[in-house]
């Protein structure tokens, strides 16, 4: 006779009724949630669309007319009365941030005056000073997007804070009420600045007039190691041939980042060494960064380095890197055809690198 | 107490702890989902993507798309590729040597030209018979290539090797990707210092009933057809809560092959996709996650849950069987290769958590379920079933079941709110009512034959028919693997 499973002893059948009922009990729970949040976004949708609406009109009207006309005045009036919760400002300050960014000139501080006279200032304060980092990092955001300059000092404490979003936010900002000098963040930097945020700020620094970069060496000479980075994107970006040393030095750093950073910015402030610079580190570089420094050579190089991209092209193992070898012994010397035809006659490169640099040149 | 009894007995409760840890591990993911999810949508609120879509400073991409007769809508699909937002891009679509005139089709409508290109095959591909781009520099980022037949592994190896970016996007040719989607897919890979990203994914969403023009997505609607729409609510439930707690555990294992981001400097450095898998998206994943835990390199496989790409789900059980059976296959050979891991302390999380629980709750959970479903029957048959103990059991685990796809339903709602209809929402929770007992038993089944179709060493893809969007002509596709 076999004896039925005596383990459910552990859990009699009431338990998992009472916990099934649990259960549905949560569904049903969680069903509400649900449609309490459809509803919800749906009334927001609507109200959306009222400010949407009213703000239109209200741009329009302070771009085409008189921003003290009575019609806006009335307006804005109407505007307030639909700001009655913070997630209705948020909307409100979204929408005049999306229209701004599309805007130059007066048009463009029109829209800041019209953020200023709806009190959506006070709101972005709030968040610039609440304890939650999203929220404090929106409210520099706005804070800076709407030029509200009274606030580049407070904001400036922020260029060194422990919290990344908060602190990326705060560097842009300063960069966008200071430019240049804005930088000078970069002397007290002990955090990390991750690609991204290097990206933001160069694209930020491009909004503004170039400026001086006074204390370039010393970024580049920097103990932060992404400080370090982000001066040699800055001396890349705007070509500062007065640090081609220190940016030279960069080329014994042990990060491979770095190395390659340098030898792009190097690349555009090339000097009488650098050639040759590139030529003695070659060997012991890794294969990204003799890529880029066959990039550069192609660049910058002339007769003077054929012997060495004859060797790179012939000795090589990666095809990639003789690709680019071939490729720049085509751009830098005049006799390009010849020695193509030699290459490709002795055998020493495979006659498809060569066909295709031919091809390439041919166009 | 005789030998029967005892067999029973170990049954009983084998299946029961494995089902309880099973359990306890769809709380903790469903929970430790939330933090990442909450913490993605605050850090990005703000971000400002158009200052990456125009900046010289953003690392170069290329979209390798591998086509196996396309040709009714390879036009369409390039168009649409060609239009993503990205300064530094290059769209690679591979010809997997096509019967048909997909080829002729490209050549004529992108003005295309045989250009003299010496390949490097750092992956060990099959022969390329040519490479074109476009006469018309409208048309400059687009490189078409044409080779022999080997599959969809093989497509994708020959577009690493023909790649001249930093890094690759994966995609099926045919999906539907957001205009800004390679945007938000690069920038993971930009916001790391100290560990290396080697790969990120994207959240799929089914495209079926949804309003598409001109390759774009212009309304989303709940697919109408039944097995669309229960896929909709499993890839709500497996992106916006399994792949966001594993990627937040840096444990994840799968980037769907229909759309994901590498490093393409770890991809070749790992020996690129392995053809010998009809599971070629995850084995990469592993082999390359293998690779850098191997040379104890700091690292991170990353997940972002914006909905960024719209994919066609099969809407019959002859197809959708199919793609179940290859996805089961896939997941066995992925893990067989990468045995070594299982339990590894060595590998860190990803021997000692990842895979394991893809081996016992993805790989072995079929069987599991089928041999437990006809040890019901047998202990039915033989009246040791304690019915009330069973029925309890029964309703608890369907509850919690319903539970689960309840709470990524309000996941959805809360953070993309995708499908904003109450009707839609209605038919969604509606749909998971019938899950337990219609969709997931043919899911099961499914991945019982593609296991046996494994020991029979069946390899094929088995194929994939679309209807397409916007058309009535049904495609044939090579692959899709949007698991």
């Amino acid at each position: 006779m076999i004896q039925k499973v005596r383990f459910f002893h552990l859990i009699s059948p009431m338990h998992l009724y009472n916990a099934s009922l649990l259960f549905g009990m949560v569904i049903v729970l969680l069903v509400i949630t649900i449609y309490c949040y459809l509803w919800v976004k749906k009334r927001r949708f609507f109200s959306k669309a009222r400010i949407s609406d009213k703000l239109d009109d209200c741009i329009g009207a302070i771009l085409i007319e008189d921003a003290t006309a009575p019609e806006v005045e009335l307006l804005i009036a109407e505007i307030k009365a639909l700001l009655i919760n913070p997630l209705n400002k948020q909307f409100a300050i979204d929408l005049l941030i999306n229209t701004k960014k599309n805007l130059l000139g007066q048009a463009a501080q029109n829209i800041v005056n019209l953020y200023e006279r709806l009190d959506l200032k006070a709101e972005s304060i709030r968040k610039f000073n609440s304890l939650i980092w999203h929220q404090r990092a929106g409210g520099i955001y706005e804070l800076y997007m709407m030029n509200q300059r009274d606030m580049q000092s407070p904001i400036a404490q922020h260029t060194n804070s422990p919290n990344e979003t908060v602190r990326v936010e705060a560097q842009v900002a300063t960069l966008g009420f200071s430019g240049f000098n804005g930088l000078a963040f970069l002397n007290d930097l002990t955090y990390s600045m991750t690609e991204w945020q290097q990206i933001k700020l160069l694209e930020q620094l491009h909004l503004t007039s170039v400026g001086e970069l006074r204390d370039l060496p010393q970024w580049i000479q920097s103990s932060n190691q992404d400080v370090v980075l982000f001066a040699l994107k800055l001396a890349d970006s705007y070509q500062q041939l007065g640090v081609h040393k220190e940016v030279a030095s960069c080329m014994a750093k042990e990060s491979e980042k770095i190395r390659y950073q340098a030898i792009q910015t190097l690349g555009r402030i090339a000097g009488e060494g650098t050639r040759e610079l590139f030529r003695m580190r070659y060997d012991a570089e890794t294969r990204n960064n003799k890529m880029a420094m066959l990039k550069q050579i192609a660049v910058i190089g002339d007769v003077e380095d054929l012997p060495f991209l004859e060797r790179v092209a012939t000795q090589e193992k990666y095809e990639d890197l003789k690709i680019q070898a071939v490729r720049a012994i085509a751009t830098c010397c005049p006799e390009r055809e010849e020695i193509l035809w030699d290459l490709k006659s002795s055998g020493t490169v495979a006659e498809s690198i060569v066909q295709q640099i031919e091809f390439e040149f041919g166009k | 107490m005789n030998i029967i009894s005892i067999i029973l007995s170990i049954l009983t409760y084998g299946i029961f702890i494995y089902s309880v840890v099973l359990l306890l591990f769809y709380v903790f993911i469903g929970i430790y989902s939330i933090g990442e999810t909450r913490h993605y949508l605050h850090k990005n609120a703000f971000t400002d993507y158009r200052l990456l879509a125009s900046s010289p400073h953003i690392p170069s991409i290329s979209v390798i798309a591998p086509a196996y007769n396309e040709g009714a809508t390879i036009i369409e699909n390039v168009r649409s590729l060609l239009s993503l937002y990205y300064y530094n891009l290059e769209v690679i679509i591979v010809n997997d040597g096509s019967k048909d005139d997909s080829l002729d089709k490209l050549i004529e409508a992108y003005q295309l030209e045989r250009i003299q290109r010496h390949i490097s095959y750092k992956i060990p591909t099959k022969l390329i018979r040519g490479v074109y781009k476009s006469k018309n520099p409208v048309y400059r980022k687009l490189v078409v290539v044409d080779k022999e037949n080997g599959g969809k592994a093989d497509a994708l190896n020959v577009g690493v090797n023909v790649s001249g970016n930093d890094y690759i996007v994966c995609i099926d040719v045919d999906c539907i990707l957001e205009q800004d989607a390679l945007l938000k897919l690069i920038k993971p890979f930009l916001e790391e210092n100290q560990t290396r990203v080697i790969a990120t994914g994207g959240v799929i969403r089914i495209a079926n009933s949804c309003e598409i023009k001109g390759g774009r997505l212009v309304k989303v609607h709940l697919p109408k057809n039944y097995w669309a729409r229960m896929q909709s609510l499993e890839y709500i439930r497996a992106f916006i809560l399994g792949r966001m707690a594993w990627a937040r555990m840096n444990g994840l294992l799968l980037i769907s092959g229909a759309f994901g981001a590498f490093d393409k400097q770890i991809v070749i450095a790992a020996g690129g996709y392995n053809h010998n898998t009809v599971g070629e998206d995850m084995e990469l994943v592993i082999r390359m996650r293998r690779y850098m835990e191997e040379h104890k390199l700091p690292y991170k496989v990353s997940f972002i849950p914006d909905p960024l790409c719209w994919t066609e789900a099969p809407e019959n059980t002859k197809i959708f069987g199919r793609q179940r059976n290859r996805w089961a296959r896939g997941t066995i050979e992925s893990l067989r290769m990468h045995r070594v891991m299982f339990f590894n302390p060595s590998y860190h999380v990803l021997g000692m958590l990842s895979y394991p629980y893809w081996f016992f709750f993805e790989m072995m959970a079929p069987s599991i379920e089928f041999f437990g479903f006809i040890a019901f029957l047998i202990m039915a048959m033989l009246g040791v079933i304690a019915w009330s103990v069973f029925l309890s059991l029964l309703l608890f685990i369907i509850t919690f079941g319903y539970v689960y796809s309840a709470f990524a339903a309000l996941m959805e709602v809360i953070s993309y709110n995708m499908y904003h209809r109450r009707s839609d929402m209605a038919r969604l929770l509606l749909t998971a009512l019938t899950e337990p007992f219609y969709f997931h038993p043919f899911v099961v089944w499914s991945s019982v034959k593609g296991q046996y179709d494994l020991l029979r060493k069946k390899t094929t893809w088995g194929e994939m028919t679309r209807q397409g969007f916007g058309t009535a002509t049904p495609v044939a596709a090579a692959s899709t693997s949007t698991k």
